[in-house]
């Protein structure tokens, strides 16, 4: 663009010549930062391949089930264990159940808690972070030493204890997860906040009078998106598998309800004979996980104005 | 310990002769940063002297300098103004009101009338933000206008910074520092303000950006009335904008005096230490010049030296500079000098 650095104040002319040389209309809309961010995300092909995956895995759990003539509980041994066909597109199970209602089912199950379970993780970390980073000093240390009392806890002992506590169900498998998974948000948004503190534009916007809560709003947290967005996008599937292992252990969801994590499970069993009983669940599985990553990746770079935008 | 006042209001010496009562008065201005130790129960262990007994007054219109060695308290000052950092103790007096104790709506009020320019162009303005964001933010802060009217004056303002104001919907790291430095200086003009504290606005710039720069503010503070607190290092920059300069070490003002004289009569030895180590851009005068340098490190702010803190590193120091604390002392013509054994007038 050139120095544009024309330092006489009462000299029209200069921009208004340097319009003519650029060839931009004299009237130009507004843009925002969430309006910017929206077009870099849409230019990633990546990205949106994954987010078109992930689509398409919430429309396939959501109407799934109801596409197929099959409950997910009907059972029928003379069908059992066959591979997909025309009448049962992902095959059936030991008990002759159709997969394609059944992984539908567990995609529901699945995601539901890993959402869930996410967005309570990130409220809370985000939170908490931002608290602690941004009040600093006594209170941020004694927020962090409960922080690394909790860090000190073993992740699985401690999420079964509360699962039995809470019960098996959905809504107890979120929470549980939640409780033992907001710890790295909250350190990794409390660092950032730390950091980002110390910078001028922070104290340009106190001496404007800004008040906290958009000190915090408007700067702070906007730059820390880029890290918060990142740790969704890991949450997520650690959400998944996390949900997996609980079920995994018996402490999820209960036959004859189905998550992903309770499939694979089933198929684990009869690895050797019935290989498709979990390569089909692991797929849903690492899909779904690469999907995120790549959602991940776009939505940090489109966050960022300083990505280049060259790509065609 | 009580300090002299540097300038009399309304003595005619001063450029702003007219004005009779300052825009800024700050008195007695201390400002301690606690050293804290301990791993839980953390305590005291010290204090950072950054600011000790500061006093000045800046009349409108007027540009102060305030010059000194980086970490002598210039920016502490700055910010302690603009109630940034709140003081440890001291008054300062902003058009009538006094701001340390002002808290909620009223400190808001007072705030639209001072802003600051800051040192580093590209720690000052939140990368994540459009710059008609960021020059717009003062206007939506303090909810003046409507949003088209905001978006008017922000065209308005980036003109006369001398920016084009298409670039409204660019991000901050698509300019040049002179530009960034544009974009800050147009936020701190949004809100119409009486006094600006210029941090150090030049010197992350190249030297040719400098004085596009310096320019600007000069032509910007006639046109639009305004008062500078000009903070720099540089003292080349500081003899070109300032009508007054005020000379800082560790935390304490040594000397004050109309730019003019005090460049040609320091009177401080420190003073004189700093006009002797700027170099002369002609070889043959530089090659000629006996320098009277100064000698050492500025001591330790947590532990400053008894009576004069200048004294370990003054070629004139007696035994009187280590015990007693000398007053600020005129010698006539606004020139204040806070030394026991000041240099006399043609002495250099």
């Amino acid at each position: 663009m050139g120095e544009s650095d024309t330092h006489k104040v009462d000299s029209s002319v200069a921009y208004i010549a340097e319009e003519r040389d650029a060839g931009v209309p004299l009237t130009i809309r507004q843009t925002t930062l969430w309006g910017d961010v929206v077009r870099r995300f849409v230019r990633n092909r990546a990205a949106m391949l994954g987010l078109s995956v992930l689509v398409l895995m919430v429309l396939y759990s959501t109407i799934g089930p109801w596409i197929r003539p099959y409950g997910f509980a009907d059972q029928d041994f003379s069908i059992a264990h066959q591979l997909p066909n025309a009448q049962h597109w992902f095959g059936t199970d030991m008990f002759g159940r159709d997969l394609f209602v059944r992984t539908a089912m567990g995609g529901r199950v699945s995601l539901l808690v890993a959402f869930a379970a996410t967005a309570v993780v990130l409220v809370v970390g985000v939170l908490y972070g931002s608290i602690s980073g941004f009040v600093g000093g006594k209170v941020d240390d004694m927020m962090m030493r409960f922080v690394d009392v909790l860090y000190g806890m073993p992740y699985l002992p401690f999420a079964i204890i509360l699962l039995v506590i809470l019960g098996s169900g959905v809504v107890p498998m979120l929470l549980a997860l939640a409780i033992v998974s907001w710890l790295t948000p909250s350190r990794l948004v409390r660092g950032q906040i730390l950091t980002l503190k110390q910078n001028e534009y922070i104290e340009a916007a106190r001496a404007l009078g800004a008040s906290r809560a958009r000190v915090v709003w408007r700067h702070l947290l906007p730059n820390t998106l880029g890290i918060i967005v990142v740790a969704m996008f890991l949450e997520v599937p650690a959400m998944i598998l996390g949900e997996a292992v609980l079920s995994f252990l018996g402490l999820g969801i209960s036959a004859p309800n189905a998550s992903w994590g309770t499939l694979a499970e089933e198929g684990w069993k009869a690895l050797r004979s019935y290989p498709w009983l979990i390569i089909l669940p692991g797929l849903f599985i690492s899909i779904t996980v690469l999907a995120f990553n790549f959602v991940g990746d776009g939505f940090r770079d489109a966050i960022d104005p300083r990505t280049k935008e060259s790509k065609v | 310990m009580d300090t002299v006042v540097a300038t009399q209001p309304g003595s005619s010496a001063d450029a702003s002769g007219t004005s009779v009562s300052p825009l800024l008065v700050v008195r007695n201005l201390v400002k301690r940063f606690p050293i804290m130790s301990g791993v839980i129960f953390q305590r005291i262990v010290g204090h950072v002297h950054a600011v000790e007994d500061v006093s000045f007054e800046v009349g409108e219109g007027e540009t102060l300098g305030l010059v000194g060695e980086s970490g002598c308290g210039k920016t502490t000052t700055g910010r302690c103004i603009l109630q940034l950092h709140r003081p440890t103790s001291g008054s300062i007096v902003f058009m009538g009101q006094e701001l340390t104790q002002l808290k909620g709506q009223g400190l808001q009020d007072l705030r639209r009338n001072m802003q600051i320019v800051f040192q580093d162009p590209y720690a000052s303005l939140n990368p994540r933000m459009t710059v008609g964001t960021i020059v717009g933010e003062p206007l939506a802060i303090h909810r003046m206008g409507t949003r088209s009217q905001r978006r008017e004056r922000v065209r308005e303002l980036l003109h006369v910074v001398g920016l084009n104001p298409q670039f409204t919907n660019r991000y901050p790291h698509e300019f040049s520092g002179g530009q960034r430095q544009r974009i800050g200086l147009a936020r701190a003009l949004a809100l119409n303000p009486k006094l600006i504290i210029c941090d150090e606005p030049v010197s992350a710039l190249d030297v040719s950006i400098q004085a596009q720069m310096l320019n600007l503010l000069e032509s910007l503070q006639k046109e639009l009335n305004l008062t500078y607190l000009f903070i720099a290092h540089d003292l080349s920059v500081v003899k070109h904008v300032s009508d007054r300069v005020a000379v800082m070490y560790l935390g304490k003002v040594v000397e004050i005096a109309p730019s003019n004289e005090l460049y040609r009569n320091p009177r401080h030895p420190y003073t004189f230490g700093l006009l002797a180590a700027i170099p002369i851009p002609d070889p043959k005068v530089e090659r000629r010049r006996t320098h009277k340098m100064l000698e050492g490190d500025v001591p330790s702010p947590t532990n400053p030296p008894s009576g004069c803190v200048f004294h370990p590193r003054c070629f004139r120091a007696q035994e009187i500079c280590s015990q007693q604390v000398p007053p600020m002392e005129n010698s006539g013509n606004g020139h204040s000098t806070a030394c026991f054994f000041p240099l006399e007038p043609g002495e250099n």
